[in-house]
């Protein structure tokens, strides 16, 4: 089983595991790493590492980060190569929710391609929606 | 037998649904009867939104819910049958809807109404529906998602 690694600021990671839960029930083998304002990155890295090493089951472990360019991706990122992990960067709960099914039947690498799709993809203005099919009407 | 699951869920559409039944049972097709909503073609719109692709929707009055499953039946559908309410499912059940089996997901919370899960609450009428799918064959299981343990009531004789 894939394990995965949520990582944010604030108390982010923690709810948004929390929110996937609530919608697709217990999630096995996720850990989620918050970050407060007071962590140097040394705490950061050692506290990612042992949620790394907590959900790994031998088919590597996706780690999920709040934003590209943020402490929390920078620091996932000095994980590839000498963790099997993979890191995908903005996350949110469509992403989450997917995860648990995609998991069963995927690798790791096309996991982070089918939950960057389905993130992305999530992301949409209802309102246009509408419009265009009544348009299409 | 296309049926793979009746469930009663106040939301009707939604996550759990979506990403969780639909791929446990394998459905192909939503069957959402639902008075309000077939007589609403905005909320239907906005509820079609959260299906994602590859699965169908069909929004009926709950008195075409018997053609609607034996519809689905010919086309050789897994359709999962969504109502809002025990009463509604009470009442497709007398009407002949064949479900053997009824899950409840969701029944919000209101004054008066006791709690039977995290997310199921009854109110007295609740647990008269109850009483009569029990007393016509029908067992009821509580739980909001395939993998909970939930709570079941078997049919009664």
């Amino acid at each position: 089983m894939i394990g995965a690694v949520v990582v944010s600021h604030g108390t982010h990671a923690t709810g948004l595991l929390q929110a996937a839960e609530v919608i697709v029930g217990r999630i096995e083998g996720v850990a989620a790493v918050d970050l407060s304002p007071s962590m140097g990155v040394e705490e950061v890295h050692a506290a990612m590492e042992a949620a790394i090493r907590s959900v790994d089951k031998g088919k590597g472990v996706l780690i999920l980060t709040d934003m590209f360019g943020g402490t929390p991706s920078n620091i996932a990122i000095s994980f590839l190569g000498t963790h099997p992990v993979e890191v995908i960067t903005g996350v949110n709960l469509p992403m989450m929710v997917k995860f648990p099914y995609a998991r069963q039947s995927m690798t790791l690498p096309e996991l982070a391609h089918h939950l960057q799709e389905c993130g992305q993809r999530n992301i949409t203005i209802p309102g246009d929606m509408l419009k265009k099919k009544s348009e299409k009407k | 037998m296309s049926l793979v699951l009746a469930r009663i869920d106040c939301r009707l559409i939604h996550g759990q649904v979506v990403e969780t039944w639909v791929p446990h049972v394998k459905a192909n097709l939503l069957i959402v009867a639902n008075d309000d909503l077939a007589a609403n073609p905005m909320l239907r719109s906005v509820m079609e939104l959260a299906v994602p692709v590859g699965i169908r929707v069909r929004f009926c009055r709950l008195d075409e819910v018997v053609a609607a499953i034996a519809e689905a039946d010919r086309a050789g559908d897994r359709s999962i049958l969504l109502l809002s309410n025990a009463s509604d499912a009470v009442k497709a059940r007398r009407d002949g809807a064949s479900f053997n089996l009824l899950n409840i997901g969701n029944l919000h919370f209101a004054e008066g109404k006791v709690q039977i899960s995290p997310s199921v609450f009854f109110a007295p009428e609740d647990f008269e529906a109850l009483r009569w799918l029990r007393s016509h064959g029908v067992s009821v299981c509580v739980k909001g998602t395939p993998f909970e343990s939930g709570m079941s009531f078997e049919a009664e004789g």
